[in-house]
């Protein structure tokens, strides 16, 4: 028996790869369950009774979906042309650290200082981005690391800012920025979390990205650049402009889902993984799973959120800890890098 | 008694005959030359008597045993080492060390046991030194070496100077001759007369997967070897003269680097006109690929000029050079196609701008260029939709010649366009170069089948270590005088 690659991977497969992945990651996540006391079925049920099951549990959900599809979305464009922005979390700070000096010392305030808030933390993670992207373009310096690094670099940057030059004043000695003001916090839908502005700029995001790659003349050649960097080069696709688009691009979306975690929910800045616990990372894998389709995107978006919202249910309901739900998650992308390489090859005899 | 021997051998793939009903005896204690152009079959043939390839017919016998080998590991098990063109040593250990890696041997005793195998062979090697401190020529002997390890007695060596230097090349054949003087049986594979002449006591030559013909290296001329490489049938009946129009391409004293920093074209100067097929014939491996590379701008020129309809285009990029009116068909045709792209799609890789407006690509008009195509050239694919990756070898290259030609370029430098095509498919992608000639392009056809060469070329250029040893006319052009020149001597 030995293993020989398939010319081309069927349909079925291609559907059946990601759900026996899904499967695969539940039976590793209840193993680590049975050998904590906790009955598999139980801690599941608990996960998805909470965070699927009621209204509230639905509305976190979707608060949770929000950062995800917008970065996802991002990544999905980006990890087409196989350029592996590994740095949406410092992305989403650096949007979060604009978003935060237009609220609180911008000095404007109403529509123009929402409507700049989500300007410059577009533009400041985009920014961020553009350090890879112009270290790739120049140099072919890596940019799963620079982007990873500059992850840690923006974390400390925020921390310096909350200890620092923008602790607030009344907040006790707590490493917080002051509250934003009342023009500066995102309306919410009803009593839920759901910052609207943030949540439309997510859904708005879908259609543009599905454009973008099948229609545009960019899509194409990020679409070439990501099936060969040599046929690329051959074609005449300029590099320097895949790399920018598609790094500047998802950065700015990171830049967005910050302003909204800022604006929308916290309403203050605050320590990094206050701020987002894990969100950019979290996207990758949400961008794996819905197989770098925009559209199918959405619903790993949900997917996962619904798994951070059950994260933090079996910690009160049954006294696991949070990190439970990020094995849950590696183990979602493990088996899924795993079912992508078996769905390419098929066992001979 | 022979050492090993291979009779009525034939391998296929697909519709192509990679080695037609051949024998080869390897002599115990001789050094046997396999000579013949890239293609000929030469690498297939050894790959089947070192159980990489399992023949479709024929009998291996070893040592006057018939021999099953269905994996390296039986052919090592006989005691047959192969040493391939490329390097398998981990550059971070020491020669010791890879030996030890190679032949397993006793953890505290391996450096002892690498110490006694260099001193009874005569090599030179340091067993202290690392991989990475070696000279190529001393990685080459280490690979040789590796395979004696291993217990190897019947050698073969796949063409293992392409990565020596001259005098790395002659301190090597000195250690092949220390080998044989040993009891080593050596198969020396190359596409060198000179190599074959120097090293070995019996050569045998190989065109288009048979054996054309063996003979003792002192009774025979590098002439007969030549004539034996390309044959000597007599040229097909010649087209007739196109309309030759103004220049297109001027190459002026063209110096390009390859991919080792060596100087791969070295002063090279031609010119191409409208509606002319200027050949460029040579074993691949003489700077062929490099100069085809800075001529389409994937590569810079390290010296000179590149004059691409009256316009220097030296340090211009492949999207301007396309703009003036360049197409390229390059050697390795994986290169020139996004294979996880669709059929359509990759049909206008090289001219999707063409199909834009403003920010789009208009992907109808893409579908009915792609149909016009796929019809026209015959490519065989499941829908114009299916991937690239999902095309047979031969299907792909269709595509590739089917889009370069369809831009109605100016000049179209064309390599090896009809390697891997069966007869029919070849002969089809030449009568379209043909066409295109007519049509008032001007080409650049890179080939080491002479007959393609002398059927399709105005005129013929032979390119031996990155130098032109002449160019002639396709009228007074003989395969015999093509021969001479690939082999390397200069014409007067």
């Amino acid at each position: 028996m030995r293993l020989e690659k398939r010319e081309s991977t069927p349909r079925w497969l291609q559907a059946a790869a990601p759900l026996g992945s899904l499967c695969l990651a539940f039976a590793a996540v209840s193993a680590l369950f049975a050998a904590s006391g906790v009955s598999p079925a139980e801690a599941v049920k608990v996960i998805f009774a909470s965070s699927l099951g009621s209204s509230y549990g639905l509305s976190e959900t979707v608060v949770k979906a929000t950062p995800l599809l917008l970065m996802g979305e991002g990544l999905v464009l980006s990890f087409t042309a196989g350029v592996w922005n590994i740095g949406c979390e410092g992305q989403l700070l650096a949007g979060a650290v604009a978003a935060t000096w237009v609220a609180l010392y911008s000095g404007l305030g109403g529509v123009p200082g929402l409507l700049l808030m989500f300007v410059a933390g577009a533009a400041a993670g985009a920014a961020w981005a553009l350090i890879p992207a112009a270290l790739k373009a120049k140099m072919d310096a890596n940019e799963v690391i620079v982007t990873l690094m500059l992850n840690y670099v923006a974390e400390k940057v925020v921390e310096h800012l909350i200890y620092g030059p923008w602790r607030g004043a009344s907040e006790w000695g707590f490493p917080y920025t002051d509250e934003f003001p009342r023009w500066a916090q995102l309306p919410t839908l009803g009593a839920t979390r759901i910052h609207i502005p943030t949540l439309a700029l997510a859904l708005a995001s879908v259609p543009l990205v599905y454009w973008v790659l099948s229609r545009s003349k960019l899509g194409f050649e990020l679409k070439v650049y990501g099936s060969s960097e040599s046929a690329a080069e051959y074609a005449g696709v300029s590099k320097a402009r895949v790399v920018l688009a598609c790094l500047c691009v998802s950065g700015m979306l990171a830049g967005l889902a910050g302003v909204g975690e800022v604006a929308g929910i916290h309403h203050r800045l605050r320590y990094p993984r206050g701020v987002s616990c894990g969100y950019g990372y979290t996207a990758i894998i949400v961008a794996w799973l819905g197989r770098l389709n925009p559209v199918l995107t959405v619903l790993s978006a949900l997917f996962l959120g619904s798994l951070l919202v059950g994260g933090d249910a079996i910690q009160v309901k049954l006294g696991l800890p949070r990190g439970v739900v990020d094995v849950f998650n590696g183990m979602i992308l493990l088996s899924l890098l795993v079912g992508e390489v078996v769905s390419r090859y098929r066992v001979v005899r | 008694m022979p050492a090993a021997s291979m009779r009525n051998v034939t391998k296929r793939y697909g519709s192509i005959l990679a080695c037609d009903r051949v024998d080869f005896t390897l002599e115990e204690g001789e050094v046997h030359a396999l000579l013949g152009e890239n293609g000929a079959g030469k690498t297939t043939l050894m790959s089947i008597l070192y159980g990489l390839v399992k023949p479709d017919e024929g009998e291996i016998w070893i040592w006057d045993r018939r021999a099953k080998l269905r994996s390296p590991r039986d052919a090592m098990k006989l005691g047959i080492g192969m040493v391939h063109q490329f390097f398998t040593l981990v550059d971070s250990l020491t020669v010791a060390e890879n030996l030890a890696l190679a032949a397993g041997g006793g953890l505290l005793s391996y450096r002892r046991d690498a110490e006694k195998l260099l001193r009874e062979l005569g090599a030179t090697l340091d067993p202290s030194a690392y991989v990475w401190q070696l000279s190529a020529g001393e990685k080459q002997q280490l690979e040789i070496l590796k395979a004696l390890a291993r217990g190897a007695r019947i050698l073969i060596l796949d063409e293992p100077t392409s990565v020596l230097t001259e005098s790395e090349a002659r301190w090597l054949f000195k250690f092949i001759q220390e080998l044989k003087s040993k009891g080593a049986s050596i198969v020396f594979v190359t596409h060198k007369l000179d190599e074959a002449l120097a090293v070995s006591d019996r050569i045998t030559v190989m065109r288009k997967g048979r054996v054309v013909g063996s003979a003792r290296s002192c009774e025979v001329s590098k002439r007969e070897l030549a004539e034996m490489m390309v044959g000597r049938e007599p040229p097909k009946a010649r087209r007739g003269r196109r309309r030759i129009g103004g220049t297109v391409l001027e190459v002026r004293e063209l110096a390009v680097r390859g991919d080792r920093g060596e100087l791969a074209v070295s002063g090279v100067s031609f010119e191409v006109r409208a509606g002319e097929v200027f050949g460029i014939a040579g074993v691949s491996g003489n700077g062929q690929r490099e100069l085809a590379e800075a001529l389409a701008g994937l590569r810079r020129p390290e010296g000179g000029e590149v004059l691409l309809a009256g316009r220097d285009v030296t340090r211009a990029g492949v999207g301007e050079r396309r703009r003036l009116g360049l197409a390229y068909i390059p050697e390795d045709r994986l290169k020139a196609v996004a294979l996880d792209l669709s059929v359509a799609e990759n049909l206008v890789l090289t001219c999707y701008s063409s199909f834009c407006r403003s920010l789009t690509i208009d992907y109808r008009a893409v579908g009915e260029h792609a149909r016009k195509l796929v019809g026209e050239y015959g490519i065989v694919a499941s829908s114009i939709r299916a991937p690239v990756k999902s095309l047979s070898g031969g299907n792909v290259q269709k595509l590739v010649v089917a889009r370069e030609l369809a831009s109605r370029p100016k000049l179209l430098v064309a390599a090896y366009p009809t390697s891997g095509l069966d007869v029919a498919a070849a002969a089809q992608v030449r009568g379209r170069i043909s066409s295109a000639a007519a049509q008032g392009a001007g080409v650049v056809l890179i080939s080491e089948d002479v007959d393609e060469l002398l059927e399709v070329s105005d005129r013929v250029a032979v390119m031996v270590k990155g130098r032109f040893t002449g160019v002639l006319d396709a009228c007074d052009a003989s395969r015999e005088r093509i021969g001479i020149l690939m082999g390397g001597s200069v014409e007067a």
